[in-house]
């Protein structure tokens, strides 16, 4: 039994601040399997990971390589036991090949400077031993997300990494990208290669993984074989409580109110995109990353001005102005909210409040009281966490970031709210939540469209999805016809029936 | 990689040819080969023949630049055969001699020139002066031998003002001097003048030689500030030039010592100056017109470009050294002053 | 073949410097004198071996605008050791450890208190200027004394072979040097690396605190290399030798192609950087435009230099977003495709 598994931890303990966020975590994972770590953000997934990569130390507990008692204190030691991590921000230097990369921070020198030839040569093997679709010598910046991740898993497989640690690491992949990472995954797991996957998404668990271990605040509450476990399951133990179900539902689409899109046009980017976005309707929006998706609702939001054609609300067209918009009742949840969706630096309380000042404030005077009013209102409606609006938002976790930006729009009413990839990081719980809140928006009669990776929130939130290819709408799902298989194939290019299953 | 080797590899092989292209035209006879030495050239300036010539002050901000030029072309009024350019040195020794350079490369025929430093441009100095083109510093000079320096008296201004002083006060009033930055007092030697007629005389009791970081209104202000505070009993604040003795002036306002019957002196003569003894803030200045210094620069220049001199021509060993004299200014004759002078008086209504 | 990147771009300096040449060439009648040549090389000299220091600074990600500051210093203490007829090669390397320890102290101070480079920077220049004022000559009471250099040996520093300054020479090893360091050693290597994603570089095992400290050293050993034959031409030190020189040599960089913020660039670039700003400098005077115009028309010169850059930042950058996302399309049609006829078998 001992000598099946790659890694063990006994009895793990870790504090901060005298707060005990570990308690007596005892992780196991065999030889050649691939190993599920979920829970909730905050329920310990990073710290127990952490500390097996020797980021963290640990205060109590020890852990077993190959059933070898090891020290593991810095980075170092985690890389000489071979354990590698594939980390959920990429770590490549973008201004250099897959070679250099791979071999960056060991290189093999040959009297005093690199060996080139010899690192190409190794590298080339390592891609042939895998069979990854590599190039040696592509520079990094003009790979795609899939390519880079390839090269991330061979940079840690040149080590001779027994245990691959991979955190979240289909965040930023498309649904197709994703797939053919867990192809890959499979080889490696074929080769003898442990992993350790940690992801919010049950889905890519069904798909992927052997064995699941849940944690919740700071303990595990329950290893379980990953093939056969229901997803009630999993969630309940996650979150300690039965998750509400959202149901099919009909949608109260009101016919008068709608966005109208004819005929856009935006360079060689979108063409010809023609529809219609009804009032009472959570229209989704599919695709892939670089079909257009973001572009389209940047046009609609304003922030995309020089399109052709006409995008029209209720009949009269819609300002390409960002601010008049705004007035207008129109709100952006943006893709990457650490850069385009809030302000890390500011408050709560500003970061709620920052597109109300129209209301908030009287001939550019802010009223303070208005604003700690309205700002209380949206964290008690929307469920922030930690209630408290004076903190920067840079400290919240991922989901909660994600409420205050909802809570941004929501609190104002707005009249047509448009999310793109609206749960990206956020835990399955805050998820649920989130779905609830975008649910009740719609049900007032708002215009809502969501861009969206995720099928199966794309295929269970919408009402209607359309799907994007090449920069023009491929396919539409009425009806809640939407299937994840579908909506993929559409998003290659490949048409599926509605509601078929392959 | 290959395509930076092949750059990395053009640019030695065209430098390499630049320099083989510069042994050949200077014989490769070593280091003194390319300083070639000429004599001035004869310029007859009154039948038309061109003539071109550059000014680099210490930096366009210079205050007495303007008028030292209007002074220059006043003088070449009548000869437009004859350019003036002038050249910004942004107040830094390094630019003025890629200037200086600048100058012989373009082959000018006399260069006007107030040095930041006087040691570090000795050496285009003298390239200019072995390339036969007349040097002319004017009030800071350069150490090396050049055709010629003009400047205003500094040490006999000093010993004047103080004799003009000491008839307005007792015997050993008490003095202090403001005076100017360290490393400009070997050029600046008015404060020793000053000091000089006090210790022949016994005139002032001289409290300190006080150093400045720089001439400027603000560190004037400070300066005399300070000076009050240590020195209770004050008579005579000799300032060895005028910003420091408008910032005195504004220090012992502030002090609320207006009426203690202090003494300013100042140096130079500036517009400022000028209104502030017409006020009664200052006592007086040692004026001077720069307007003059420049116009005898340039007839300077202009007799040595018509006679063909320069200091190589001469041996390296003609150096004229002109002293304009100063005026001392008070109250008295400050109104007939202004009306003659040629600063920049606009801002005031006189 | 593919041209690369960095090749594109050095063309388009080089293009700049043709063009500039040739129109001064043709309408300056002194431009093509071999006098008004090598007074361009000297000075580019001067300003392009800070260049190759700052390069590796900037290559890493970092900023050096203390280098006026370390020439200061530097070349003060130099002109003292001189003066009192220390042999040229014992002047050179006490200037050099100098200049190389400021460097040093600017490394430690950011990495060490995770300092802000720019600011940082900014202030050690002022520190390093005084150490300068402290070190400079002075009599009894304290008046500055301008010093003359007599010592023939160090003098020679300063002088030229058939009109070729040394300094020129010493330029051009420098540049070689440090374009065989950047582009052929692990420690080049290590330098992109950490300019372009410092956080990756240290989780790949690169001592990101160390190669910073490494490039600001060299960045100050540079400085201190042109303030000595600087010194030696102008035959003494004066305090603000090497003023603006920071600033100087970072735009030069930028406008060779080595870009602020790291990862971009090599010491080729910022060598016709160096060149392209003082042909700017040494053209303009040539037309004998008003001092005011002379500023209008440097800035001018250096925006559209810097604008050519940028435009072609975003050329190279559009492309390679194309490239990736043409890789993106195709990666996930082979796969989807593959996927459907699987699941119809």
């Amino acid at each position: 039994m001992e000598n099946e598994l790659i890694l063990r931890t006994e009895n793990i303990c870790k504090s901060f601040n005298g707060i005990q966020v570990l308690k007596n975590v005892n992780l196991e994972i065999k030889k050649g399997e691939i190993h599920a770590l979920m829970g909730e953000n905050g329920a310990g997934k990073s710290t127990i990971i952490k500390i097996i990569t020797g980021v963290y130390t640990k205060d109590d507990g020890e852990i077993y390589i190959d059933g070898q008692h090891v020290q593991i204190n810095n980075r170092h030691d985690a890389a000489e036991a071979g354990i590698s991590v594939i980390y959920q921000e990429l770590s490549l230097v973008p201004e250099l090949t897959v070679t250099e990369n791979i071999f960056l921070g060991h290189e093999i020198m040959k009297r005093g400077l690199p060996d080139r030839k010899e690192m190409r040569r190794q590298v080339q093997e390592l891609i042939d031993r895998y069979g990854f679709i590599l190039q040696p010598d592509t520079l990094v910046a003009t790979m795609g997300m899939a390519q880079r991740q390839m090269t991330e898993i061979l940079k840690a497989l040149s080590t001779e990494a027994k245990l691959l640690i991979m955190d979240e690491p289909t965040t930023s992949l498309s649904a197709s990208e994703t797939e053919q990472l867990f192809v890959t995954m499979e080889g490696l797991r074929e080769r003898g290669t442990s992993i350790l996957y940690i992801s919010h998404r049950l889905e890519e668990i069904y798909r992927v993984t052997d064995r699941l271990t849940i944690m919740r605040n700071g303990e595990i509450v329950g290893v379980v074989d990953s093939k056969t476990v229901e997803a009630d399951t999993v969630t309940s133990m996650m979150i300690g409580h039965e998750l509400e179900k959202t149901g099919v539902r009909v949608p109260k689409i009101n016919k008068d109110h709608y966005i109208e899109v004819k005929d856009l046009q935006l360079g060689n980017l979108l063409h010809g995109i023609n529809f219609k976005a009804y009032g009472g309707e959570i229209l989704g929006i599919g695709g892939l990353v670089g079909s257009g998706r973001t572009e389209l609702v940047s046009c609609i939001y304003g922030t995309i001005k020089k399109y052709k054609g006409s995008i029209t609300l209720d009949g009269k067209p819609i300002s390409r102005s960002v601010a008049k918009n705004i007035k207008a009742g129109f709100g952006m949840v943006p893709e990457d909210r650490r850069t385009a969706g809030f302000f890390p630096q500011l408050s709560i309380l500003r970061n709620i409040a920052i597109s109300s000042y129209d209301r908030l404030s009287k001939g550019g005077i802010v009223n303070g009281k208005a604003e700690i009013e309205h700002t209380e209102k949206a964290i008690a409606d929307y469920d922030v966490r930690p209630h408290m609006r004076k903190l920067p938002v840079q400290n919240l976790s991922g989901g909660n970031q994600q409420k205050v930006i909802l809570a941004r729009w929501l609190s104002r009413d707005v009249d047509v709210l448009i999310l793109d990839e609206p749960t990206v990081g956020v835990d399955v719980g805050v998820k649920a939540e989130l779905y609830v809140y975008m649910r009740k928006m719609a049900d007032k009669g708002s215009i809502i469209i969501m861009v969206s990776s995720d099928l199966a929130e794309l295929t269970e939130v919408s009402d209607r999805v359309l799907v994007l290819h090449n920069g023009t709408i491929f396919q539409e799902f009425r009806d809640h016809k939407a299937t994840q298989q579908g909506v993929l194939l559409a998003s290659s290019g490949v048409t599926a029936k509605e509601g078929e299953v392959l | 990689m290959k395509k930076n080797k092949l750059i990395a590899l053009v640019i030695a092989c065209v430098l390499a040819a630049a320099m083989m292209a510069g042994c050949g035209s200077s014989g490769g006879a070593g280091e003194e080969a390319a300083v070639e030495t000429h004599e001035a050239p004869i310029v007859d300036i009154n039948n038309g023949a061109a003539c071109k010539m550059a000014y680099i002050p210490m930096g366009a901000g210079q205050e007495d630049f303007p008028v030292i030029l209007q002074g220059m072309q006043e003088a070449i009024q009548l000869y437009p055969n004859i350019t003036l350019d002038t050249y910004d040195a942004g107040f830094n020794p390094s630019n003025q001699i890629d200037l200086m350079n600048e100058c012989i490369t373009q082959g000018v025929n006399v260069i006007f020139l107030n040095a930041m430093d006087a040691t570090a441009l000795n050496s285009t100095i003298a390239e200019a002066e072995a390339a036969g083109i007349p040097v002319i510093t004017i009030n800071n000079g350069a150490s090396g031998v050049h055709t010629a320096h003009i400047q205003n008296t500094t040490y006999d201004a000093g010993y004047e003002a103080a004799q003009v002083i000491s008839g307005m006060v007792d015997k050993g009033a008490k003095t202090v001097i403001l005076d100017v930055p360290a490393e400009l007092k070997l050029a600046c030697t008015m404060g020793q003048g000053f000091e000089d007629y006090a210790k022949e005389t016994g005139a002032f009791e001289i409290l300190e030689d006080y150093a400045q970081t720089i001439t400027s209104i603000e560190v004037g202000y400070q300066a005399a500030s300070e000076v009050l505070t240590k020195y209770q009993d004050i008579d005579v604040l000799y300032c060895v030039n005028d910003n420091t003795a408008i910032g005195a002036a504004q220090a012992i306002e502030a002090a609320g010592r207006q009426n203690d019957g202090i003494i300013i002196w100042g140096y130079c003569g500036m517009p400022a100056a000028l209104d502030a003894i017409a006020q009664g803030k200052m006592t007086g200045t040692s004026y001077s017109d720069p307007f003059y210094e420049g116009y005898a620069a340039m007839v300077s220049a202009m007799n040595y470009v018509q006679l063909g001199v320069n200091a190589t021509k001469l041996g390296n060993e003609f150096y004229a050294d002109v002293m304009l004299p100063t005026k001392n200014v008070t109250e008295e004759n400050v109104i007939e002053t202004i009306r003659g002078t040629h600063w920049d008086m606009s801002a005031y209504n006189y | 073949m593919k041209i690369s990147q960095k090749f594109i771009r050095k063309l388009i300096t080089l293009g700049l410097i043709v063009i500039l040449f040739a129109i001064f060439a043709f309408t300056a009648p002194s431009f093509l004198k071999l006098r008004n040549i090598q007074e361009i090389l000297r000075v580019a000299a001067y300003t392009g071996i800070i260049c190759v220091g700052s390069s590796f600074v900037l290559i890493g990600g970092g900023i050096d605008l203390s280098s006026g500051g370390i020439i200061c210093f530097s070349g003060i203490v130099a002109c003292r050791l001189a003066s009192i007829g220390m042999p040229w090669p014992v002047v050179l390397l006490v200037a050099v450890v100098i200049g190389a320890a400021c460097g040093y102290f600017n490394g430690w101070l950011i990495t060490r208190f995770y300092l802000n480079d720019f600011i940082t920077t900014l202030a050690t220049g002022f520190v390093f200027t005084g150490f300068g004022l402290l070190a400079i000559l002075k009599d009894e009471s304290g008046t500055l004394m301008s010093q003359e250099i007599k010592n023939k040996g160090f003098l020679l520093l300063g002088k030229h072979l058939n009109g070729f300054y040394y300094i020129v020479f010493v330029w051009i090893i420098l540049t070689v040097i440090a374009w065989f360091i950047l582009s052929q050693t692990r420690y080049g290597l290590h330098t992109y690396a950490m300019g372009s994603n410092s956080k990756s570089s240290e989780m790949s095992g690169v001592n990101v605190r160390k190669m910073k400290v490494s490039t600001f050293t060299i960045c100050g050993a540079c400085c201190a290399v042109a303030a000595v034959f600087t010194v030696a031409y102008q035959t003494t030190a004066y305090l603000n030798l090497g003023s603006g020189m920071g600033f100087n040599a970072v735009a030069a960089c930028v406008v060779g192609g080595v870009m602020l913020g790291g990862g971009k660039g090599d010491a080729v670039g910022a060598f016709l950087g160096a060149i392209f700003m003082t042909l700017v400098n040494n053209g303009m005077y040539k037309y004998g435009l008003d001092t005011s115009w002379q500023y209008v028309f440097q800035g001018a010169v250096i925006l559209i230099a810097i604008m050519s850059d940028a435009g072609f930042a975003a050329f190279t950058g559009r492309r390679l977003r194309a490239l990736a996302e043409k890789n993106n399309a195709e990666e996930a049609l082979l796969e989807a495709k593959a996927k459907a006829k699987g699941g119809n078998v």
